[in-house]
């Protein structure tokens, strides 16, 4: 493209990141040659050759771009940077029916063993976290980028800062979760829940995580609006909690800079109170607050009511992250922690409760004036009933933080069930409604390419979330109570093995639910790329569109 | 480590000791804060941000 | 007010609002996690617990790359069915040297905090092959490989000097004669054994899988999995003076 006015310069950032992926490149295969065991010399390759189409990369968007770089308005109105959007909410549809099909398979593997297939790779042990990180941190964490990244400019009315930062997280947050799966079916894990990425690869979520922090919080200094909108707050609480929660809970020793393999600082009863301060408040931080967030932009946009009391959000936004905090010892009733930091986990958790319905009541109570919608609106509904998931979940969660109601719940499946009220019903549904509303946003459509689909994702996951969770609560009060339970004579009543053959035909079930989520994914999956492919674009261009990428 | 922790322990110390009435006393402020008449009309413009059509 | 000034206050508004997000988040954290670190009733006083040895500490990696503790807790709670199931509830100083913990967090297998000594090798090396040829109602995994895949012993020394770095209390000859230990568990007539119950008091040194040669994953996992819940006795163990 020939350039007329001045001529082009390199930006600091392309540079500036070109030699440090070239760099990279080399160190990378350096370190794969020089690599102690397998798992490890295929991350090293892994990231030789991602580092080196990197800085490719770079320097062939530098060729083709313009001398300018997009301006940041254009006639007056803000010039969306929507390309890293798009990306991750591609990822984000991906990860998700990857992350559900694979839980859908250690369903099955605990319904009928021989799915194992006795192989490494395959076995309940690495599959689990595979399962957890898929739809926790790459399903839900490419929502809460994309979503962030939308919700931060047109609430600031600003362009995202930085040129090449946003592809930068996009991509290099899409690398670490490449890193971390294909490093569980390795065997390369910390075996800190939630928590199980190597050091290499928690080095490298920092490094992609102060850039995120970055690109938000100067996005929302250069903004147009002066008033910083609640749902910022929340993505602001989300991203430096995560941030200080993953430095607290991962510190590792590595045997050898060349090996996968590392010993955590903490040990014993000291790590597992750091490992489920960092565990809670990974939910509390990660699937609540980033999520609170969504429901806060998202519920008004698309009922176009005001949200229902901005006051009510102030109070609940500090009380929420300040109480959510110290809630983790509910996760270590009556183990060796000692018995002060159970009572404050315990109270702290029942004190959650209030903060938690306080957002709720605000999410549904935007509905005012707008209720009929849900007739009409299945996406509506879906973020409608996300919200009363929320209140379900965070209603249990704090009854189940009573020490008392802890020590039948514990170590049994009605703590998973409680897990999946808020996984499928809460974090899952608002994350298809966000998605239902941004994609056609996104792409320039007049709207999505079907409702009735929307409709029969709709009830197809809502039964199957029911059928997951009933399964659930019913296997783990039975499990708690067959462990429990005493003959008359005073002897245990039940062996181990017997509460495990109970547990059998609730596996089934539990695994018939997880299929009914997955079958409504794929429905939107479809819905969604009928939208882009075949929808009608929008005619008048209410924002400045980006030439298609 | 080491650093880490006596760093730590003085902090924990102030926290244990003299911050719970700060805190109370800062929730209060909040809730006061939200509630105040005054900000109304600015809170009201606030939460119709998302519903702004530039 | 120019527009600049104006627009510093908002400026400094996000920053506040990140700071106070800090300050709020931090008090949590503090008051629960920094006593544990210097309040000597965190962890009672014992003897007996001692790091583990070579050919423990490679079981256990194998027990951690796995993910064991996905499904197996190591955390027996003080209450009634529970101690008369498992025995005596866990104790914070028997996982001390543990770099992660290993408590779990679900029990769709029993808890593993005390199955030191409860079955013989023979029992686990089947059990571990195939689960299902002795419980036949079992969901556990099979993992025939452990018995085919042999331990790479030369770089146990560095794991062990690594969780010293970490806070574990090895030795210099520990360190040193880690290889030699190792191999010296897995084969009783090894000349090394007696050097090996010097240096680790109670070792259990056996043909852990039952065959001869080097030592396998076998070897080590069912090494690790016998000495569980096994290194405090609890005859001499003072219950009133760790009462907290």
């Amino acid at each position: 493209m020939q350039q007329v006015q001045s001529t082009k310069w390199m930006t600091h950032g392309e540079a500036g990141l070109t030699l440090f992926f070239t760099v990279a490149a080399f160190l990378c295969a350096f370190a794969a040659a020089k690599a102690l065991d397998a798992p490890f010399a295929f991350h090293a390759s892994l990231a030789a050759v991602a580092s080196g189409a990197a800085a490719f990369a770079i320097l062939n968007r530098y060729f083709d771009r313009p001398a300018e770089l997009p301006p940041q308005e254009i006639n007056g109105k803000p010039n969306y940077n929507l390309g890293p959007i798009k990306f991750a909410s591609f990822m984000a549809m991906f990860w998700g029916i990857a992350g559900f099909t694979v839980g859908l398979l250690i369903a099955c593997q605990l319904a009928w063993p021989w799915l194992n297939f006795d192989l490494p790779w395959t076995s309940f042990g690495r599959l689990r976290p595979l399962h957890t990180s898929a739809v926790i941190f790459a399903f839900g964490g490419n929502v809460l980028i994309a979503t962030s990244f939308y919700v931060v400019q047109r609430t600031c009315r600003a362009r995202l800062a930085g040129d090449l930062a946003p592809w930068f997280v996009v991509l290099g947050y899409n690398f670490f979760i490449l890193v971390a799966g294909t490093g569980y079916l390795l065997g390369v894990t910390q075996s800190k829940e939630y928590a199980e990425p190597e050091w290499y690869s928690d080095l490298w979520l920092t490094i992609v995580w102060v850039v995120y922090l970055l690109v938000f919080l100067v996005t929302v200094i250069k903004r147009k609006e002066p008033h910083i909108f609640v749902a910022n707050w929340f993505y602001l609480a989300f991203i430096v909690t995560i941030a200080v929660l993953h430095l607290g809970n991962n510190p590792a020793l590595p045997v050898s800079v060349f090996g996968s393999k590392s010993y955590v600082a903490w040990g014993g009863v000291q790590d597992a109170m750091f490992q489920w301060w960092y565990g809670h408040n990974a939910v509390g931080f990660f699937l609540t607050a980033g999520f609170l967030a969504i429901m806060y932009y998202f519920i008004p946009k698309r009922a176009e009511r005001p949200i229902y009391s901005y006051r009510l959000s102030i109070i609940h936004f500090w009380a929420l992250i300040f109480l959510y905090i110290w809630a983790g010892p509910h996760h270590l009733h009556y183990t060796a922690l000692p018995d002060w930091a159970q009572t404050l986990g315990m109270t702290f958790s029942i004190m959650l409760w209030m903060p938690s319905w306080g957002g709720m009541i605000n999410g549904l109570m935007t509905l005012s004036g707008a209720w009929d919608k849900l007739r009409t609106d299945p996406v509506l509904r879906m973020l409608v009933v996300s919200v009363a998931f929320y209140g379900m979940s965070t209603f249990e969660g704090p009854m189940m933080s009573i020490k008392v109601v802890n020590s039948l719940s514990h170590y049994t499946d009605w703590t998973i069930g409680h897990v999946h009220s808020g996984a499928l019903g809460w974090v899952g549904f608002v994350s298809f409604g966000a998605l239902y509303c941004l994609v056609p946003w996104l792409w320039g459509r007049k709207q999505l390419y079907s409702l009735k689909l929307v409709n029969w994702h709709f009830w197809i996951s809502t039964i199957g979330i029911v059928l997951y969770i009933s399964a659930m609560w019913v296997s783990g009060i039975l499990q708690g109570l067959m462990w429990r339970a005493y003959t008359s004579l005073g002897f245990l009543e039940y062996s181990f093995i017997e509460t495990v053959e109970a547990m059998h035909p609730f596996y089934i079930i539990r695994a018939a639910g997880g299929a009914l989520f997955l079958i409504g994914s794929l429905i939107m999956a479809y819905n969604l790329w009928m939208t882009v492919r075949v929808g009608e674009v929008e005619v008048t261009t209410p924002l400045a569109l980006q030439p298609a990428e | 480590m080491k650093a880490i922790l006596t760093v730590h322990n003085l902090a924990s110390n102030l926290v244990t000791s003299v911050w719970t009435p700060i805190f109370v006393g800062l929730f209060v402020a909040i809730v006061i804060y939200a509630l105040w008449p005054r900000n109304q009309a600015a809170f009201d413009e606030a939460s119709r941000i998302p519903l702004r059509e530039e | 007010m120019s527009f600049w000034t104006r627009h510093q206050i908002f400026e400094k508004n996000s920053i506040i609002l990140i700071a106070g997000i800090l300050v709020v988040i931090a008090i949590g954290g503090l008051v629960e996690i920094t006593p544990l670190f210097y309040l000597k009733s965190t962890i009672e006083v014992v003897d007996g617990v001692r790091p583990y040895t070579p050919l423990e500490l490679a079981g256990r990696n194998i027990y951690v790359r796995e993910g064991c503790y996905l499904c197996h807790s190591q955390m027996i709670r003080p209450l009634r069915d529970e101690v008369e199931r498992y025995g005596h509830f866990s104790l914070a100083a028997e996982s001390m040297y543990d770099h992660p913990f290993q408590w779990g967090s679900k029990r769709t297998g029993p808890d593993l905090a005390r199955v030191g000594a409860k079955y013989s090798d023979e029992w686990h090396v089947t059990h571990l092959t195939n689960p299902r040829a002795i419980v036949p109602q079992s969901v556990m995994p099979g993992y025939p490989f452990l018995a085919k895949t042999e331990l790479d012993p030369e770089t146990i020394a560095d794991h062990l000097r690594t969780n010293r770095a970490v806070g574990v209390p090895y030795t210099d000859e520990q360190i040193a004669n880690a290889v030699a230990d190792l191999k010296a568990q897995a084969d009783p007539d090894n000349a090394g054994t007696d050097a090996l119950t010097k240096r680790y008091p109670k070792a259990v040194i056996r043909n852990f899988d039952g065959k001869g040669g080097a030592p396998s994953e076998m070897d080590a996992l069912v090494a690790y999995l016998q000495m569980l819940g096994t290194l405090v006795d609890f005859k001499l163990y003072n219950e009133k003076a760790n009462l907290r």
